[in-house]
């Protein structure tokens, strides 16, 4: 890492985005305390990781990138990391529920597929309710349909827990699924970082918004003549329309000058390959 | 207060640590020490004597099976799974200072118990027995000291070389070097040299090495290479190393990089 700064808020899904070898696990390690700062300095909740290892990794869950457990069962490790945080043992089932492993708790790690092996390391995560999940790489070498499982159960613990996810990846597609955040780093320096609506406007990347409207037919008439859009879609209680980067300057203009900006844009997706080239091509 | 109660969550941390690695890691040695036991424990009713004789092999099993237990952490860093437990909030220290106790001190206080509960059920002066019929003038109770304070040294040395080099195979090398290879070298070395000159070589090594054999090589003398008695020399050597590779080791575990 040179020179790495960044800050990621509270509540937020934030993807660490860059190409492999980019200083990714090393942030990770960084902030575990795995691994000391050769020059600067680091603070995880106001607090030296290497110097507080416990106060700061006990308010930590981590998934590691190529997580090797031991060759027991599920209930042990799992009862031995809850013991370890000082988590009561009822909590053990109502993680395994969470994670969907209950039914392989007397299962030994090395009956269980990669898939069950991220929905172990996910559980081990979350025992003791950390402020702040760290996953590295948790769809690496997992079939498409396990990536799936997996990015699903990453955005239901979101939704019930409201956790702080970091996510490591260079996968695009699923992260572009969960992330409202980013940050991209390259060759260890960090090029980019903050919330995602606002990176993906700054670089005029192709992205989905979504406008609330009580008229949303009119305003679908009215939008689909812009150059930059590519579709709109009518939803319930608005539009969904998918704009490149200079689409979405038209719309907010239009916006503006036809309904003097009462309706707002809200990020729903966005094209992070598109947003990747264009970051990976600065440093 | 606060710094009692973090000390207190410490230490049940380490003994959670220590009660897990007992429980996976060490099983290949509570088998060995049943039958073991069972030996010993029949041997001290026939012939106490003979028991002591059995105390060189059962220590190069204990030795070896403690030294290779004693390299898993490092096996653990290069794998990868020690990140499953420190991610959990317990520390480089604990995690050590955790396998220190399950890994070696636990079975080395096992190792001289299975001479000891059945030598003291039977008869205690079993202790105090000097088996000069096989060639040794020193006391039961000291040789089985000295036998756990070296499976302890070769312990830590495991531990300490692992922990320097991150190499396992290093680390059992190290403890085989000095277990077996040295001495035996040094044997061989030894018989091109005239006698005063080879045995004055020989205990020096066998000192630094072997403390076990060193005590029962020189039991028949009162003088020992450093001009004391040999058991008392084997005794210093030991101690001033454990304590040394122990505090080595841990200065060496706090700030490894995982």
């Amino acid at each position: 890492m040179k020179n790495a700064s960044f800050k990621i808020p509270d509540g937020v899904a934030a993807g660490l985005l860059g190409p492999n070898g980019s200083g990714k696990t090393t942030s990770f390690k960084l902030i575990l305390g795995f691994i000391k700062p050769t020059a600067g300095n680091i603070r995880v909740f106001g607090l030296d990781p290497v110097k507080h290892e416990n106060e700061v990794r006990s308010r930590i869950g981590y998934l590691p990138e190529k997580p090797v457990y031991p060759h027991v069962k599920l209930r042990v490790l799992i009862r031995h990391v809850a013991r370890l945080r000082n988590v009561p043992s009822r909590d053990i089932e109502r993680i395994a529920k969470l994670t969907g492993i209950t039914r392989y708790l007397d299962f030994n790690v090395k009956s269980l597929s990669r898939g069950y092996i991220q929905r172990l390391g996910l559980a081990l995560a979350l025992l003791g309710d950390p402020d702040i999940l760290l996953l590295d790489e948790p769809t690496a070498n997992l079939d498409p349909l396990s990536r799936k499982e997996i990015i699903e159960l990453i955005k239901d613990l979101m939704q019930d827990l409201g956790v702080t996810v970091i996510i490591a990846t260079h996968i695009l597609p699923e992260l572009q699924q969960v992330a409202n955040y980013i940050v991209f780093i390259n060759k260890g320096q960090v090029i980019e970082y903050g919330d995602l609506g606002s990176i993906v406007t700054r670089y005029r990347v192709t992205a989905t918004f979504k406008i609330r409207t009580s008229e949303p037919r009119k305003l679908a008439s009215k939008l689909i003549m812009l150059e930059n859009i590519r579709a709109v879609e009518i939803t319930g209680d608005g539009l969904l329309v998918k704009a490149t980067g200079e689409g979405v300057e038209e719309i907010k203009l239009y916006l503006e000058e036809a309904i003097g900006g009462a309706a707002s844009l809200e990020l729903i997706s966005s094209e992070l390959g598109e947003l990747y080239e264009k970051l990976a091509g600065i440093n | 207060m606060s710094s009692m109660r973090s000390l207190q969550e410490s230490i049940k941390r380490i003994f959670h640590h220590v009660d897990y690695i007992m429980g996976l890691q060490a099983r290949l040695l509570y088998i060995f020490t049943i039958i073991f036991a069972v030996i010993v424990s029949y041997a001290f009713y026939t012939t106490p004597g003979f028991t002591i004789s059995l105390l060189p092999l059962f220590f190069l099993i204990y030795a070896a099976m403690v030294s290779a237990l004693a390299t898993e952490p490092i096996d653990e860093i290069s794998k990868g799974t020690i990140q499953v437990y420190l991610a959990t909030g317990l520390t480089r220290e604990e995690y050590y200072e955790a396998w220190l106790l399950g890994g070696i001190a636990f079975q080395t206080l096992v190792f001289a118990l299975i001479y000891s509960i059945p030598a003291f059920i039977v008869n205690p002066r079993i202790f105090f027995i000097t088996p000069s019929s096989y060639g040794l003038n020193v006391p039961m109770g000291i040789l089985i000291v000295i036998g756990s304070l070296q499976i302890m040294y070769y312990g830590a040395i495991a531990m300490t070389v692992g922990a320097l080099t991150k190499k396992r195979s290093l680390a059992v090398l190290s403890v085989f070097l000095l277990m077996v290879i040295i001495p035996f070298l040094v044997g061989i070395i030894s018989s091109i040299l005239t006698p005063n000159s080879a045995e004055h070589i020989t205990s020096l090594v066998m000192l630094f090495c072997n403390q076990l054999f060193y005590a029962g090589i020189m039991s028949y003398k009162n003088i020992g290479v450093f001009g004391l008695s040999p058991v008392i020399e084997s005794l210093i050597i030991l101690m001033v190393f454990d304590i040394a590779l122990i505090l080595i080791s841990d200065s060496v575990w706090r700030r490894i990089e995982i």
